[in-house]
């Protein structure tokens, strides 16, 4: 088992190597210069732009300027954003806990809202309440999140005033304690309604296909036949098989958690690590970029392997040697 | 222990029909419905320590014959009765001990166990569920001593393994050993030995024969293998599309085949007696599924000597003597 985790660990930093080598290599071939960005787009001074140029090493070339990242990271230095000049790692850590709040929320309503009804709904396979369940989630996967997320916005901010509109906390007012966690969950409620509304089908189907497949073992039968009480049956045995598809998936969601999500978190102004990423795109800021990157693939490597190991434990088929 | 003389098992005209929706059929019309009759009309009854074996095409219903009759599935009209006594009703009065009185041994011992318990678990559950040994200790010992018995040495070796890693054989062997651990009255044994070797067939054979021989037990086997059906059966039972075309005792039936589709099952089989003279024939066709059968022998399309008569009324119960029972026009027409 050590041994696994140690070969999976090192593939792992090997995977990570390799994307973020992708994704820094990408953005430099974009069109779209960021030093012009900095000096200003209708600023023609060629010396100031050469300055700039120098001052971040983009006048190497790309393989040279991979290498130079790479002895920065073992340093445990992200570099500085171009734009605001500050540290990278101190703007990603200063994101995590908004995006957290939205996405690790979501995620775990998600997950909980439609494994529970997708259960319920096998177990009651082909009634009204299981053609309901599904025809709704076929129309809310086909829903795209932002428009949703702007029709919560018109209805429920807008028209019925009932919720703010974006924004994480009222800027107006300086709350504190209590009133402060206060805020913040009134600004969650719609950002995290949307997303619950996008993710839960997803788990919803599922949770209903595998419960269905785990049914129709022929395995089940045999417990059956043996005299066992059909709940039992259900509980014990029916539901333990099919939760590993589930599993599978939350392992891997958790991996996208830290990224955020870009669309929702624009939407809603949220300010997160996925908004963030997505001004930091527009401005060509590629220190920024690259961190991001380089702690969105830590987050799934890990996730991918936590979800191998519980795989181990959960089925006995899999052995790790 | 069952009296011998007593019926443990009766069955009078059990029927088990699938509605399928939304079929395409083979004119490219679509039907809203459509009834597979996959167990049509089935009577017969069983002493203990008597073995009937059911033959017939792959399709013919015999697993669904054999789930229906221990009530893993209802039978859509009939009656299935233990000891005199409805089958529902025993369900209903003691669901626990109705379940340890008739077990079945499934076609593919593959899929009989979840893949997640070790075969310690699967007995132990088996044991637990129905009280059987006082404390974990005894359960164990019990265990020890069926795998033994049954040349699973050393036990302790397999105690602790799961299905997918033991083979066809010994997964096959511990499932007649979780059946017969119940001592069951009644057991329908569903194509035990149709994924094993060749070699190890026998063995299992002589195992099941043993056990249900030291328990009395009343045995449905169900196979399409007439050799293995031959050695392990009293009477035999040759099913078409869900019905019982021919019945009775085992030799009688095999060597004086008088239904058209027992004789072409027979010279179909080639180990069954090498010496012996058999007439070869052959039939035409895909063995249909059981929609829409007409009025008529349901065999009558791809029967050889078929008549206009065949094709009209199904033919009733002819009886030869013995309980040798066929449905065939011809039959009578020989009797007279
Ligand atoms: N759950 C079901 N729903 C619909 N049709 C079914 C169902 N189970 C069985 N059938 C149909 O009933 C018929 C009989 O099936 P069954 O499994 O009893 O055949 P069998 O004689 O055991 O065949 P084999 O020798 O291949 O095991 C087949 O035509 C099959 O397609
Ligand atoms: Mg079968």
């Amino acid at each position: 088992m050590k041994r696994y985790i140690g070969k999976r660990a090192l593939s792992g930093i090997l995977v990570v190597i390799l994307s973020v080598c992708f994704n820094f290599t990408l953005i430099r071939l974009a069109p779209g210069d960021p030093v012009r960005i900095i000096a200003g787009l209708d600023n023609p001074n060629e010396q100031q732009i050469q300055v700039l140029r120098e001052k971040y090493g983009l006048d190497k070339s790309i393989p040279e300027q991979f290498v130079m990242f790479l002895k920065q990271v073992s340093q445990g230095d992200l570099g500085y954003s171009y734009v605001s000049d500050r540290p990278v790692v101190d703007m990603i850590v200063e994101k995590v806990g908004p995006t957290l709040t939205l996405t690790l929320t979501a995620v775990l309503l998600s997950v909980t809202l439609g494994t529970l009804i997708g259960i319920y709904a096998a177990r009651k396979n082909g009634s009204w309440f299981d053609k309901l369940v599904c025809n709704l989630s076929y129309f809310f996967d086909a829903t795209p999140g932002f428009w949703l997320g702007l029709m919560m916005i018109i209805v429920f901010a807008s028209y019925l005033k009932l919720l703010p509109t974006s924004g994480m906390v009222s800027l107006k007012n300086n709350y504190t304690g209590l009133k402060y966690i206060q805020d913040v969950a009134r600004h969650l409620v719609l950002p995290i309604s949307t997303m619950v509304l996008t993710q839960t089908p997803y788990y919803f189907r599922i949770a209903r296909s595998s419960v269905l497949q785990a049914m129709s073992e022929d395995y089940i039968i045999t417990f059956r036949a043996t005299g066992m009480k059909e709940s039992r049956i259900f509980n014990k045995y029916v539901l333990r098989n099919a939760i590993l598809p589930t599993v599978t998936v939350l392992g891997m969601s958790l991996g996208f958690l830290l990224s955020g999500s870009v669309l929702i978190e624009t939407v809603f102004a949220w300010p997160g690590m996925g908004r963030m990423m997505f001004t930091a795109i527009g401005k060509r800021d590629y220190p920024l970029l690259t961190g991001i990157y380089l702690v969105t693939s830590v987050m799934i490597c890990i996730a991918m392997i936590l979800v191998d190991i519980l795989y181990g434990l959960i089925d006995p088929r899999i052995r790790y040697d | 222990m069952s009296n011998v003389n007593e019926e443990v098992i009766s069955v009078k005209d059990l029927t088990r029909w699938y509605v399928q929706k939304k079929v395409t059929k083979q004119d490219g019309k679509t039907s809203r419905k459509q009834t597979i009759k996959a167990v049509d009309g089935v009577t017969f009854s069983l002493k203990a320590g008597e073995t009937l074996g059911v033959i017939g095409e792959s399709g013919c219903g015999k697993s669904t014959l054999g789930r229906v009759l221990i009530y893993l599935e209802n039978p859509s009209t009939g009656e299935i009765s233990y000891h005199g006594k409805s089958a529902k009703q025993l369900i209903k009065e003691d669901r626990l001990k109705f379940r340890r009185t008739c077990q079945m041994i499934f076609q593919n011992p593959f899929d009989t166990f979840d893949p997640r318990y070790t075969i310690e678990k699967i007995f132990m559950s088996t044991l637990k569920l129905h009280s059987i040994g006082k404390n974990e200790e005894e359960r164990r010992q019990i265990i020890l001593d069926t795998l033994t018995k049954a040349g699973l040495a050393p036990a302790e070796d397999y105690l602790y393994r799961h299905p997918h890693e033991l083979s066809g054989g010994q997964l096959q062997r511990i499932s007649i050993l979780r059946s017969m651990l119940l001592k069951p009255s009644f057991l329908v044994a569903d194509e035990p030995v149709s994924m094993l070797d060749v070699s190890i067939r026998a063995d299992i054979i002589n195992m099941l024969q043993e056990l249900s021989e030291k328990e009395n037990t009343a045995m449905v086997f169900i196979s399409h293998d007439i050799a293995t059906t031959r050695y392990i059966s009293n009477r035999v039972a040759v099913m078409y599309l869900g019905r019982i075309v021919e019945t009775g005792n085992t030799d009688e039936v095999l060597h004086n085949p008088q239904h058209p589709y027992t004789k072409v099952l027979i010279s179909n089989c080639a180990s069954l007696d090498p010496l012996e003279k058999r007439e070869i024939i052959e039939i035409d066709g895909e063995p249909p599924t059981p929609i829409n059968t007409g009025p008529g022998c349901y065999f009558a399309p791809r029967c050889y000597k078929a008549c206009e008569k065949c094709f009209k009324e199904y033919p009733g119960a002819v009886d030869l003597g013995h309980g040798h029972i066929v449905h065939c026009h011809f039959a009578e027409k020989e009797e007279q």
